[in-house]
């Protein structure tokens, strides 16, 4: 038998030739053009067997293959059987993917070498390229109506019930109905068309933003040893070129101007962030079989040869690298089974303070900034002020250039000729120009210059940054002001009902801009974050800062512009003061809920506001907070939280505690954690819980680690300075908010599968200490096994019978809240890189299904490799425990949770019960559950058997929108697990 | 003094208005063929077997001090040894072998219901008293009405109307706000046939009961196939409630699950009907309705 690295030899030695043979390929390693040479050591080895490594060594143009190990390679690829290195000469990105995640190969080194080599691999040697070149042919792009054409259409929300409320509440000044429930989107015919553009429109990638930073970057340099400037000057001088050379766009029909992207629906790339990990996939992302992009000829030449190149070694995590030595942390965030951080791929989970913004205009801004600067007494600070003043001016060059745009649009229709439609359109057009003269620069002063102001900010602040949970805030609040204005000069009841419709138009109009983008998501996203986009989330209603009810006219109007797009970004979030918001906005949340099936999450702002104090937040911030991203807090424009700088596997401590420091997943051999014992020896339960706090100690030392270290690259290669201008602190300070400029500076943290903890200490506790039914290490084999055996069997049974975390059972509320208290504490007691501390929350992303169906099987029952639950919320179960789940969930105390929780209910409404019957049930689980304690809860208000049809004819379901855990999804683009997961969760129906 | 219950049901929206916890008493006067809830039947205690909870370590068999268990049954337990000790139960850790019934005392049950009180509060629910037929232990329920009074409690009651004139009106009926009503077969002759018993005493307490003031009374038929749901039937309860002006009924669909309890309680049936009502069947039945209001199904 020849061996399998002689064998792999020789494919790369035809990879070899094909490249020393044609000078397209050559050119892929050694660039003439452009400069690029790619240097880089590779090794493949086994775990079984490292007699069969074999090594590819790329340098200045020269490919060299060895049979064996190399000395300092770049980076190693291990396998951990050797039937899996025998195929990686047919790896496509997916397989490869799917080896990272289930650790069957293990990375030490530059991910991005991994990622180059992979590109060659499937466009050189599996012919990715002319496979993609024959469907480009093939390809017959969608054909969109024109709005003049645009005629009967159904827009999915024709089966939705609406309850009218005839009195005025909260705050509520001018809608005389504040439901507003005469309204459906068939009233609304532009809106309409946007939507049906939306949702016809394929998602391509747009290369303009990455091929601009590349493009500047390479003139001024990115790294501090490449340039003369400070990061926060050099990050100025980006914003500003990005955003003055983007294209100013402004949609057909639109009532906004400016685009994201170029596309009607992109993806914009952030290469000095994560998106090299996409190189494999340039040629086959089109077909990728989940949430699959168009990508044309050009970008892939654009991406391929100017823009990745150029990062291979400059990004984020490559540099971090370099800087701490590859360090354990790191390491272990690349076996992506202990904690996922976020930093690598982007800034921020905070939220801009917008109505300072309003209040002064860019201008304004530029004023302050001015002053500060000329009192300014380092060069440093001097600096960041002039990079505060670049960025901002190139927010206003691009609104000037949409400002000719909105001309150059106008006077192409001509007056003589145009249809009766096509002059509403010039005129509206040349409104459009008239307001870009004025805002951003100036403050708005009516309800559509501020949304257009807010828009363009928006759109500014996704160029600079990569926005992962970017947040709109609380925009009912805030755009109340210019309502009441707006409204106030208008007499007739008629003109006032028009101009309601009006703002019901431009903020659907918003909601349809904002997600214009999706996320470039690698495929191993796909996997990790199914159908997530940025999470963009809005926040509506509770009190204002004197604790008065914020609940007002847009509050409903938000609501209703929710309701009828269906859309899962902005993700809403609903903010709701027992006692001070009135029944009725309740009322109203829970049947836009049920219409929508997944949205708005909904939270109580008692208690909300007491864990905010609790951690040191000032009352009258506390009252000012919104969510971010999913749930978490964010103090609108006070406070740099970045509330998911990660998410840690609760699990990953437990399978440590089980094997004695060992991850089974990660290596049979490999010692990662601390040596807490062998399971025989745990005498008592006490010492078995001790153990896992140990292991939760190490995972929380080793993840602050790792988080402080991207915070300081942030320092060092990505401020933010358009971001920081927005916020209060930076600008007093002269400090960058990753500087910790902030008011506040804490991080925030996603805390995963606890309630398959807190089950597999009282399953422990009942069959190994209390009953003494098997000892701990005969439980462990049944485990190892995943209780395949037939007495493994009889053990599920038995485990079934084991009150578990939320039956109500005391016993687990007690373990639950130990942990609680031991990992708030725990994470409390460590300071961030910008002085902040790490406050923890319960809620999952999609990750409880991502870390799920890597990790092994535990003594609760649950199989190996099938999702937790998401959140806070118990493990599947009895149909009867609705109660007992709302209960137990509310008994845990919420001020150990200042990053929140998130609470999902499947919940289904009866068929026969009317819509005000299910209204009445929906709102007493809920008043009952926040009476009882409870912070947030959202329903997802769709059927087992609806989402079940949805994953057999996905051709009927594209606006199915379902709640992960936090953030919204369209059903259909989630990966078969989390499909899976939302279908087996318990279904409990109001009947 | 202790209530005989069978299960205490959380989170019901079936059974009164608002989330209720409902109360199934054990024991009734009524032998109704297609009785949904058999274990409620008899007032004796029983011993319930799930054999798919069962793992057959068969450690009940040697803790039978009886010898009363035997596995070569499909219902293992021989009633005429048992002696309801509870030796087999205590030993069942997989919960195949339960007792029926349970005996609370009243504090055991107020502490169980006040769990869910928030929840009542905020749904404008309460408890339900079901069964069997609560009213056959009506020395109990009235000690235990009255405490569920004084908590503030709203209280419904359902009956088959098969009770004691006198001693209901005395000393259950002033704590009781709500009363579903069942009224099942019109024929006399019928009714003994399927029912067991006369319906003489339902007619009284009935018309009794539709004419007292501050009480919410709803009369509900349970729509069994040839038995209750045929047209003649219908049409003499439509006529008669029609007589006392009531306008709101509750009209019960057949539920063939109850068929599933049978074996794990050792008794068989001959009404073997396991098919849920078609929607030809529940139009016809519904045009019987058309003057009165009832809950769609």
């Amino acid at each position: 038998m020849p061996k399998i690295n002689k064998k792999i030899a020789n494919v790369f030695r035809i990879l070899q030739k094909s490249i020393e043979e044609t000078s397209e390929y050559k050119k892929e390693i050694y660039n003439g053009e452009t400069g690029y040479v790619f240097n880089a050591r590779i090794q493949f080895t086994t775990e079984e067997d490292e007699s069969e490594s074999v090594s590819i060594i790329f340098e200045e143009g020269n490919i060299e293959i060895i049979e064996d190990k190399i000395e300092n390679p770049t980076l190693t690829l291990k396998y951990k059987i050797l039937r899996d290195l025998k195929k990686l000469p047919r790896s496509k990105p997916q397989e490869v993917v799917n080896g990272l995640l289930a650790n069957k190969i293990h990375t030490i080194g530059n991910l991005s070498h991994m990622t180059k080599f992979f590109f060659l691999l499937c466009r050189i040697l599996l012919g990715h390229k002319d496979e993609y070149e024959q469907r480009l042919q093939e390809r017959k792009p969608k054909e969109i109506i024109s709005f003049e054409d645009f005629g009967e259409w159904e827009n999915g929300t024709e089966y939705m019930s609406n309850k009218v409320l005839g009195t005025k509440i909260d705050n509520v000044k001018y809608l005389a109905d504040p439901y507003l429930g005469k309204y459906t989107l068939k009233d609304f015919k532009r809106l309409e068309y946007l939507k049906y553009i939306r949702s016809t429109a394929e998602l391509e990638v747009c290369p303009e933003r990455a091929q601009l930073i590349t493009e500047i970057c390479r003139k001024e340099g990115y790294l501090p040893e490449e340039t003369e400037n400070s990061p926060e000057l050099k990050m100025g001088k980006i914003v500003n070129y990005i955003l003055s050379e983007k294209t100013p766009l402004i949609q057909e029909w639109d009532y906004l101007p400016g685009t994201s992207t170029t596309k009607l629906l992109g993806t914009m790339i952030y290469p000095e962030f994560g998106a090299i990990i996409f190189w494999p996939e340039l040629y086959s992302i089109d077909t990728r079989e989940l949430n699959p992009h168009q990508i044309d000829p050009e970008t892939i030449d654009i991406l391929n040869y100017e823009v990745f190149p150029y990062w291979i070694d400059r990004n984020l995590r490559e540099y971090t690298r370099k800087v701490k030595g590859n360090s354990l942390s790191q390491q272990l965030d690349e076996h992506f089974i202990f904690y996922f951080m976020w930093k690598t791929q982007a800034i921020s989970h905070t939220i801009p303070g917008f109505p300072a913004y309003f209040k002064k205009g860019i201008n304004g801004i530029l004023q302050e900034t001015r002053e500060h600067k000329k009192k300014a007494k380092t060069s440093m600070k001097k600096s960041f002020y002039q990079a505060i003043k670049l960025a901002l001016e190139g927010v206003l060059t691009y609104a000037q250039n949409l400002c000719k745009e909105a001309q150059i649009k106008a006077n192409l229709i001509d007056e003589e000729t145009a249809t009766p439609l096509m002059k509403v359109r010039k005129e509206e057009l040349l409104h459009l120009a008239t307001i870009l003269d004025k805002v951003p620069a100036n403050p708005p002063e009516t309800f559509e210059e501020a949304i257009i102001s807010l828009w363009l900010m928006w759109i500014a602040l996704t160029q600079e940054n990569a926005h992962m949970g970017l947040s709109l805030g609380r925009l009912d609040h805030w755009l109340q002001p210019f309502f009441e204005a707006d409204i106030e000069r208008l007499s007739s009841e008629e003109e006032q009902e028009q101009y309601i419709q009006k703002v019901i138009e431009l903020t659907g109009s918003f909601f349809l801009r904002v997600s214009d983008q999706a996320p470039l998501v690698p495929d191993i996203g796909n996997y990790l974050f199914g159908g997530s986009s940025q999470d963009f989330a809005l926040t509506i209603g509770g009190v204002d800062q004197n604790g008065k009810s914020a609940v007002c006219d847009m509050t409903f109007i938000i609501l209703k512009v929710a309701e009828m797009l269906t859309l899962r970004d902005p993700n809403l979030n609903a903010r709701y003061y027992p006692g001070i918001n009135s029944k009725e906005y309740l009322e109203r949340l829970l049947e836009v809920n049920i219409n929508t099936h997944a949205t708005p999450s909904i939270h109580n702002d008692i208690k909300m506001i007491e864990a905010l104090t609790e951690v040191g937040f000032k009352l009258e911030d506390a009252r000012g907070w919104a969510a971010t991203g999913c749930v978490e807090p964010t103090i609108c424009g006070k406070h740099f939280g970045h509330t998911n700088c990660m998410m840690f596997n609760s699990v990953a401590a437990m399978e440590m505690v089980l094997n004695n420091g060992i991850h089974p997943v990660v290596s049979d051999e490999r010692v990662i954690g601390p040596q807490t014992g062998e399971l025989k020896d745990f005498k008592t339960f006490d010492s078995f819980m001790d153990a896992y706090k140990k292991q939760v100690h190490f995972m929380v030392e080793k993840s602050v680690e790792y988080n402080n270290f991207l915070g300081e690259s942030h320092q060092i290669l990505h401020p933010s300075p358009l971001l920081s201008s927005l916020f209060e602190g930076p600008l007093e300070k002269g400090l960058d908010l990753v500087e910790g400029g902030a008011l506040y500076n804490t991080s925030g943290v996603a805390m995963i599968g606890l309630a398959d903890i807190i089950d597999t200490f009282k399953c422990v506790k009942v069959l190994v200490y209390d009953t003494h039914e098997m000892d701990f290490p005969s439980l462990h084999e049944h485990v190892k096994s995943n209780f395949s055996t037939p007495e493994g069997e009889l053990l599920l049974k038995r485990i079934g019978q084991i009150p578990k975390f939320g039956s109500n059972d005391p016993e687990t509320i007690e373990i639950g809240q130990e942990i609680i208290d031991y990992m708030y504490e725990d994470f409390y007691s460590y300071e961030n890189y910008r002085g902040g501390r790490y406050l923890i929350g319960f809620w999952s992303m999609s990750n409880h299904v991502a870390f799920g169906t890597l990790s092994g099987a535990l003594p609760n029952g649950r199989k190996a490799f099938k999702p937790f639950t998401p959140g806070l919320t118990p493990v599947p179960g009895s149909k009867d425990l609705l109660l007992q789940n709302i209960h137990s969930v509310a008994r845990l105390d919420t001020q150990k949770m200042p990053n929140n929780l998130a609470f999902n209910i499947k919940l289904v409404p009866h068929a026969n019960d009317s819509h005000e019957e299910t209204l009445n049930h929906f709102n007493a689980y809920i008043s009952s559950y926040f009476d009882l304690g409870g912070m947030q809860m959202q329903f997802n208000v769709v059927s087992t058997d609806t989402l079940k049809d949805a994953m057999a004819h996905p051709e009927n379901y594209g606006w199915l929108l379902v709640r992960i855990s936090g953030y919204n999804a369209y059903f259909v683009d989630l990966n078969k697990d989390m499909q899976l997961e939302l279908i087996n969760r318990t279904e409990f129906i109001s009947k | 003094m202790k209530g005989f219950i069978t299960n205490i049901k959380r989170n019901s929206l079936d059974d009164g208005p608002g989330i209720r916890t409902v109360l199934f008493f054990k024991g009734c006067p009524l032998r109704c063929v297609w009785c949904q809830n058999p274990e409620t039947q008899s007032p004796n205690q029983e011993i319930s077997y799930e054999c798919e909870k069962c793992v057959h370590c068969h450690k009940c068999q040697e803790h039978c001090p009886e010898n009363a268990i035997d596995f070569s049954e499909t219902y293992p337990i021989n009633k005429k040894l048992c002696t309801y000790c509870g030796g087999c139960i205590d030993v069942c850790k997989m919960e195949a072998l339960k007792f029926v019934g349970k005996y609370y005392t009243i504090s055991q049950l107020i502490k169980a219901i006040m769990k869910d009180k928030v929840f009542y509060d905020n749904s404008g629910g309460g408890i339900t008293l079901s069964g069997g037929e609560p009213t056959m232990q009506t020395e109990f329920l009235h000690q235990f009405l009255k405490e569920l009074k004084s908590k503030d409690i709203h209280v419904c009651l359902e009956t088959c109307g098969y009770f004691n004139t006198d001693t209901f009106f005395k000393l259950l009926f002033p704590h009781i706000d709500l009363i579903y009503f069942d009224l099942k077969i019109f024929d006399p002759t019928l009714h003994k046939r399927y029912c067991g018993v006369s319906n003489e005493v339902i007619f009284k307490n009935f018309e009794k009961m539709a004419t007292q003031e501050n009480i919410e009374l709803l009369p509900r038929i349970p729509l069994v196939p040839n038995i209750t749901s045929f047209k003649k039937n219908l049409e003499l309860w439509a006529t008669y409630l029609k007589k006392f002006n009531i306008k709101k009924i509750g009209l019960l669909p057949y539920n063939p699950l109850w068929l599933s309890k049978i074996p794990s309680l050792g008794k068989s049936t001959n009404y073997t009907n396991s098919d849920w009502l078609s929607n030809e069947q529940k139009s016809e039945i519904k045009v019987q309705f058309s003057e009165f209001e009832y809950k769609n199904f």
